[in-house]
């Protein structure tokens, strides 16, 4: 799986200290996603929600963008919680959870069109 | 076909991390026995790119957080069963294992401290399941005890003097002796659980929305604040807004309403550690549809305890 930085990762990771401005080209290898061999995060993790996007389809910004404005942008209302919940193209990107509005693995690397549906649909800016 | 020049190149970029690696958890990242035994560290971050957060042993969360990258194995919301024993307060029994969530990463590092992950109980399950509150079996009354280990409650009589510092629930029902939640913990967690710095107002009594009423205290085990919470001090010290953020899995949208603990269909008020300011009588909680409250020091109610590692 190829990755791309889509907010500045400017910190240490599993490997040490980074620098990535965005735009940078990384790998993932077995689960970790790598910057030239070395390791900077599980793919799993919050470093990897915020600031790497799945990028084998060339829209890792735009996917990054979208996947960060839904997730970690202006918290989402009590309406668009609702919204998040009854919506099935959406709910199935949404933690088995019934009281916890955490969107899973699968969202952050989900299609590029999906997530301007899920956007338009929960009228995130 | 790979050339030597690749495996000398990957061979430095392994040394490279493992100086690193090595470095992040205090080493020196200069000697080489210190690097063989963080190899094992380093394959099994690398190997336990599946693992999830409850597969992991408090021993390698607390290193993982101590080296300051925990955010990059873990995510806001993982969970970790840990199983509590013992009776806290009164007659809060527990015996059972309750999963505890992660609130933040180096949540408001500056004032609270680096490289320490948050956690607050609980949920009834490992996924899914129901967000709970400890309660005990005068929930939601008043009682008259006194004793040192008593009800679920912020105070033995109806005052907030002293604001969170001064607190029974601070400094017996959290952080007691053999009756309180942290006796209740394995000997595992207790053994990497952190002491924390919060700010809070710490004066109480009614004496209004003063600054220099918030200060800090040094806790191993507390609860969130009003702020922290809900990202809004309501009746509380407007000033603790100063000195404390609310946490990111609040602040995500996450549902802050809790259910009983031992009666999961049930919904339960809780405290906040932040008392009201307008009087010397009540702390400020959420209620089971997700209002704020404002709850007399004496009432038993629910508690959700935090800590860090």
């Amino acid at each position: 799986m190829k990755y791309v930085v889509h907010r500045r990762f400017k910190r240490k990771g599993i490997g040490g200290e980074f620098n990535l401005p965005r735009g940078i080209k990384c790998e993932e290898v077995d689960g970790t996603i790598c910057y030239q061999g070395r390791p900077i995060c599980l793919n799993t993790s919050q470093v990897a929600k915020e600031h790497f996007a799945a990028n084998n389809d060339g829209c890792g910004l735009q996917r990054g963008d979208l996947t960060y404005a839904i997730a970690f942008g202006t918290p989402l209302t009590e309406l668009q919680q609702n919204i998040a919940r009854d919506t099935p193209s959406i709910n199935r990107y949404i933690r088995d959870d019934c009281q916890a509005i955490l969107f899973n693995d699968s969202f952050f690397h989900a299609p590029i069109l999906e997530l301007f549906s899920i956007k338009a649909k929960l009228g995130v800016k | 076909m790979a050339t030597l020049g690749g495996q000398v190149t990957a061979f430095n970029n392994i040394k490279r991390t493992q100086q690193a690696f090595a470095a992040g958890l205090g080493g020196s990242g200069t000697n080489l026995t210190e690097l063989d035994n963080f190899w094992g560290r380093i394959e099994s971050v690398t190997l336990r790119a599946s693992a999830s957060l409850n597969d992991c042993s408090w021993d390698y969360i607390s290193k993982v957080s101590q080296a300051g990258f925990a955010d990059a194995i873990w995510s806001i919301g993982d969970r970790k069963g840990v199983t509590l024993s013992g009776t806290v307060g009164k007659d809060t029994a527990l015996s059972g294992t309750y999963y505890c969530y992660i609130l933040g990463f180096n949540h408001n590092a500056a004032k609270e401290g680096n490289n320490l992950i948050h956690f607050e109980f609980g949920f009834s399950a490992l996924s899914g399941g129901t967000h709970i509150a400890f309660v005990d079996s005068s929930y939601d009354t008043i009682q008259g005890d006194t004793s040192t280990n008593t009800y679920l409650r912020m105070n033995k009589t109806r005052t907030n003097s002293g604001g969170w510092s001064a607190s029974t629930m601070r400094n017996y029902t959290l952080n007691g002796g053999t009756k309180s939640f942290y006796a209740a913990f394995p000997a595992d967690l207790k053994a990497v659980v952190k002491t924390i710095t919060k700010y809070t107002d710490n004066v109480g009594n009614g004496s209004g929305s003063v600054a220099s009423n918030v200060t800090a205290t040094t806790d191993k085990l507390f609860i969130v604040s009003c702020f922290e919470l809900r990202g809004q001090t309501s009746s509380g010290n407007s000033n603790e807004a100063s000195y404390q953020q609310q946490y990111q899995y609040y602040k995500n949208g996450n549902a802050k309403i809790r259910k009983k603990h031992n009666a999961t269909g049930t919904g339960s008020k809780f405290y906040t550690r932040s008392p009201v300011v307008s009087n010397g009588a009540q702390f400020l909680g959420l209620n089971v549809t997700d209002g704020g409250l404002t709850i007399y020091a004496e009432a038993c109610e629910g508690v959700s305890p935090c800590f860090c590692v």
